[in-house]
Parts: C-alpha cells; structure tokens; sequence
C-alpha cells in the first residue's frame, strides 16, 4: 500500500509538471550536439536545491533522461552524436534520414528510448539491491574485455573493408592515448604542446569526425541534405509501433543490456549502445544491412542508452556509486538535499527513493509526446532550412559545442583538425566510425588491460587474470559469438535470404523480400 | 562477345595512408622507449597491431589492385572554402572575440554554402537570419547556460 501511496505522490500536478519541463529541456540540450546529459543535468542542477527533495531528484532525473534521448536527433539527423550515448545511432539513423526516412528514425527513436527508459526505471524499482552486487563483481580485466566486445563492431562497420577498419580503430586508440597516461601517469604523444596534456576530449572529437566531414561535403553540391519525402506522412507513428512490436526481442534484449553496462560504473550510455548494436547485429536476420539504415539498429542503441539511466541510478542509489557521469552530478545534489544514499536509502527514507523512481517511470512516458514533437519538428527544419543557413548554422553549433564542453579554445582547434583528418581518410575508404570505437573505448581498454596486467604479475597468474574469472569467460565468449557467429549461421541452418530493401513498413518489407 | 575484363584502378590513396599509418606507428613505438612500462605497454602493443595491419592493406593492394567507392565530385573550391572559413573561426575566436568572430564566419559560410542567384533581399534575409541565430546562441550559452564565451581584442 505504501508503495501505492508514493506512486500518488509522484503524480500530483506539480512533479508531472517539473518531469515533462525536465525532459524538454534535457531533449533539447542534448539534440545540440556538444552539449552532453553531464552538462544538461549540471547546469540545471541549481534549479533543483530549493524544491522538495523528491520533486527535485524527479526534475533531474527527467532532465537525464530526456538528453540521452535527444542526442538521437543530431545523430539521426545531421550525423552528429548529440551526446556520445547516441554514437551507434548515426550507424543507421544518418543513412535512414538520407534516404528520405527520416520521421520514421526518430519517431523509432522515441518508442525505442521510452521502451529502454521503462526497463532501467522498472529494474532500478523492482531490482536494485541485488543488481547493485553485479557492479562489484566487475573488475579491471572484465571492463577491459567489455571495450572488446565494443571493438568486435569495427567489423560491422569498415564497410566491406576490414584492414581499414582495422587500421582506423588502431588510429582511434592511439588518439585516446594522448595525455596524462589513465595508469602510471606518463605523458605521451603531446608533441612538447601543454594544451594536449588534457588528451583529445571524446565529445569534440565525435563531433568533428562526423559533423565536419559532413559539411564539407554538403557545401559542394547544391543537393538536398536529405531526401526529402513529397506526400505528407506525418509521424509514421503506426509504422514504427509496427517495427518495435515485430523487433520486440530486440528492444527487451537491448534494454536489459543498456540497464546491466549502465549499473557498471564509468561505463555509460556509449558502450551500452555499442554493445547492443553488437548483439543487435549478431543476431539480426538483416544483419549485412546494419550500417546501410537498418531500422533494428537505432532501436537497439536508443533504447540500450536510454536504460542506463534506470540501471545507472542503481549502484548511485543503493551503493553510493554513479554508475555515469551524470549520476555524479546527481548525488552531489543528492548530498545538498542531506539524503544519504546507500541500502537503507529504501526504507528509511522510502518516500523519497520510490517517489523519485515512479517519476522516472512518469518522465520516461512523457518522453514519447515531447520525443515526437520535439522530433517532428526538428525534422521539418532541417529538410525545410536551405543550405545557406543549414550549413553555417550546424558549423556554428560544433564550434560552441565543442568549445562549451571545457570552455577551451583548445578543443575546438582539435574538433576541426581531426574532422579534416576524418574527411581525407574517408575519401581514402578509411570511415570514421572505426576510429570514434577506438578512441571511446581506448582509456577503458587501457586501463582495464593495465591494471589487470598489474594484478596478474602481482599474484603470479596473468592467464587467470585473463581468463579464469566467471565473467571474463561468459564476455569472452560473447566476443567470440560476435566475431565468428556471422561466418558459422548459414552452415548451422538453412536460412531464407534477407530481404533486400530497407525495412520500413510490415507491409513493404514483405513485398520486397527475396 | 567476350567482354574485356578491365583491371581495377590501383587504391593510391589508399596506399599512401597506409604507408603514414606505419610512419605513425613507427614514431609511437620510438615515443614509447622513454616511458615507463605501465605507459609503454598499451601503446606499444597497438602502435604494433597498426605497423601489421597498414603493411598487410599496402602488400595486398600492391599484389592486387583494388579501387574503393570514390565520393561524389562536388566543388573543390567550395570545400576549400568552407575549410578556410573554419579555420579562421576556430583559430580567432579567442583572440578576436567569439561573437565577432562567429558572425563573420557564419556570414562567410553562407556565402560559400549559397549555390543559387543572389539577389538584395536574399541576401538582406540571409544576413538579418545569421545575426539573429549568432545572437541567440550567444545569449543561450552565455546567459542561461553559464558557459564563459570568450571576449578577445573585439567582443
């Protein structure tokens, strides 16, 4: 009855109120590219302090949870990850979107992102003690085998090209290198330059290498940015229901993936989506048309990093620990409000921790409105705007953004060069996604490597360090499934051919299979 | 009639890169003799994995030639021009002032982006539209977002 009684309490006008403007403004700053979910909540965090704690934490967690689902917009849109948990969106939402699918991605994206919003929330209310337990049983070496599993992608997305997918990735690495070392603290690759003792700032980076690129080639011609449909269609709501009700496995396997990589510490909504695009793609009877605008791989991704907000707040809540950055800004906040977090959190202060996780539960659902609107217009000016404006207007967003992430100079310069350097490479056949794998998984890679290099030696067992530990072998073993289950699938069982045309509708795939 | 089989175009750039990726790889490996191990260890062990990679494409590509997908044409001196208006931007904005600055080269992006006629009142809408976008962001970030935008010698 109790908990009844807080699911009333969350629904009085006032915390709808404050969940649906938190997930509006966090849409909106996280569609600009640059301005990551840490900075939405960051920023609005203030805002929060002089309200009831409960209405306070479910403002933020809407604001959250409404700038991982808008960097789906510029993903989709301009093929510029608005936040980095949208990175594996630009895969197949830029090419749906240039093929005149537009709507259809982000309307695809919001279903996907509230579906994977409602797994994390209801994980984080149903399971959170026991699930806290998963984040201490990952270690160093498991973290290093997880940015792996990511990397196993590059074979998805070199594009018929392995060695340069190959090469590009290796480039990635050796990027996230530069800087103070993650362990031992050696500084590398700083050419004698102190502005790059920071490293290369992972935001800045995705932005040039995807936007830059794009408009280089967009003021060459005067062609559409993306095709754009002549009848009407509005939001192709029905459609993409349709493709999330026939992709259902998909959507509950991702979210259940982005809610476990969200309660993992420092892992976060990039790697959450990788993971799920990797898996995704795996098991995918379309598989070979992942990357191409697959519908099934923007549901895999969106609603992967939007359930590492839920799975994210489980060990912030439960243990004290963000699971993500922006969690970090949250506890800070929760620490203001004199809420001490840990296991008792949910029975002594109840009210609060079961208020806030059905307004989650509210802001997520509020998310499908706010996403389609918010979408549909989006869509509409970026198709409507001529060149003249788009252009400038784009480039001047990845010059404030990526300035505005560390308030450098700095990385702008960087954001530019290595957009130039991402465009040259790519008329060589070297595409970027490759290099953005390598230089998000980098540190993650390192590290977990390193440190568990350090533990092996110290204890006389590198192999077991490696691979003895329970769940080393069961991510090993995904990585191994992932690599090799595209080559051994046709020999196991006879398979009808997949269909060749993009999946848009039930009614046009069936048309248009084999 | 036999159709002649012509042989695909040898992937020069292709090449190229892959022959500055093991330059790359070759300087990395040498940065790494001054490091400790912890820090020599991952680098060392990738810089390695590229040296293999880039030797294998440039040997395979020499052995048999294999064009790859080239991009559409476009206009080179637009791209020239849109890459030398952004770096004016990200090379000035400090030191001239980030409204200033983002003005004029938002004014200059248009005029490389615009592939139509101009006429007055195009130009007027383009240039009062700049202002007021420039504007906006400027007050967005400044004012509601607390993010310090540079001032330099101008504003």
């Amino acid at each position: 009855m109790d908990r009844l009684q807080y699911l009333f309490d969350a629904l009085t006008p006032l915390n709808i109120a404050l969940a649906w403007a938190g997930v509006i403004a966090g849409t909106v700053i996280g569609a600009l590219p640059g301005l990551s979910a840490t900075m939405a909540v960051a920023v609005l965090v203030p805002i929060t302090f002089s309200m009831d704690p409960a209405s306070g934490l479910i403002m933020l967690g809407a604001i959250y949870t409404g700038a991982i689902y808008g960097g789906a917009f510029a993903a989709i849109l301009v093929n510029t990850p608005g936040t980095p948990s949208a990175i594996a969106t630009t895969f197949d939402g830029f090419p749906m979107a240039k093929r005149g699918d537009g709507d259809l991605a982000v309307t695809l994206a919001a279903i996907a992102s509230v579906c994977g919003g409602l797994v994390g929330a209801l994980a984080l209310l149903l399971l959170a003690p026991p699930l806290a337990r998963v984040a201490l049983a990952f270690g160093p070496v498991e973290y290093f085998w997880l940015a792996m599993l990511g990397l196993t992608l590059i074979a998805a997305l070199s594009e018929g090209d392995l060695l340069k997918g190959l090469m590009g990735a290796c480039f990635g690495l050796l990027l996230s290198m530069i800087g103070v070392a993650v362990v031992g603290g050696d500084v590398r690759f700083t050419l004698g330059m102190p502005q790059l003792l920071g490293g290369v700032e992972i935001v800045s980076a995705l932005i040039g290498l995807y936007c830059i690129p794009v408009l280089i080639d967009m003021v060459s011609t005067p062609k559409a940015h993306l095709k754009v449909s002549t009848t009407p269609r509005g939001f192709r709501l029905g459609e993409a229901l349709g493709l999330a009700w026939r992709h259902k496995v998909n959507l509950g396997r991702s979210s259940v993936i982005g809610t476990l990589v969200g309660i993992l510490p420092g892992a976060g909504g990039s790697i959450a989506g990788l993971v799920a695009y990797s898996e995704s793609r795996r098991t995918s009877k379309r598989s070979r048309h992942f990357g191409t605008g697959e519908p099934e791989g923007i549901m895999a991704t969106e609603s992967a990093n939007n359930a590492t907000v839920g799975g994210g707040f489980i060990p912030t809540l439960v243990l004290g620990i963000p699971g993500t950055p922006p969690d970090a800004v949250i506890l800070g906040a929760l620490l203001v409000q004199g809420i001490r977090t840990g296991p008792s959190l949910f029975t002594d202060q109840a009210s609060i921790s079961f208020t806030f996780i059905y307004g989650l539960l509210i802001a997520t659902v509020l998310m499908l409105p706010t996403g389609l609107l918010i979408g549909r217009y989006a869509y509409k000016s970026i198709i409507s705007l001529p060149k003249a404006v788009l252009v400038p207007t784009i480039a001047f967003m990845t010059v404030i953004g990526s300035y505005a992430i560390q308030n450098s100079a700095v990385d702008t310069v960087i954001m530019f060069t290595l957009g130039v350097v991402g465009w040259v490479l790519a008329r060589f056949g070297f595409k970027p996604s490759p290099i953005v794998l390598g230089l998000v998984l980098g540190q993650i890679a390192e590290q977990g490597f390193v440190q568990g290099w350090l533990i092996g030696s110290a204890t006389n067992d590198l192999v077991g360090m490696y691979f003895g530990r329970p769940l080393s072998i069961g991510i090993i073993a995904f990585i191994v499934l992932s690599l090799f289950y595209p080559l051994i699938a046709p020999r196991l069982k006879p398979r009808r051919p997949a269909p060749n045309a993009p999946e848009t509708s039930s009614r046009k795939g069936a048309a248009n299979a084999d | 009639m036999p159709t002649e089989r012509t042989r695909p175009p040898h992937d020069i750039g292709g090449i190229v890169c892959g022959l500055l990726f093991i330059g790359l790889g070759v300087w990395v490996i040498t940065e790494t003799a001054g490091m400790s191990r912890l820090g020599a260890v991952f680098p060392r062990s990738i810089a390695g994995a590229l040296i293999v990679f880039s030797t294998i494409m440039v040997v395979v590509r020499l052995i048999r030639p294999r064009g790859h997908e080239t991009p559409d044409p476009g206009s080179t001196p637009r791209r020239l021009g849109f890459i030398g208006v952004m770096t004016a931007w990200v090379l000035l904005l400090n030191v001239v002032g980030f409204f200033t600055t983002s003005l004029l080269c938002f004014l200059g992006l248009m005029l490389v982006a615009h592939h139509g006629r101009w006429t007055p009142g195009l130009a007027a809408a383009l240039v009062l539209a700049g202002v007021v976008i420039v504007t906006a962001f400027q007050v967005l970030f400044t004012e509601a977002l607390n993010v310090p935008l540079p001032t330099g010698l101008v504003f």
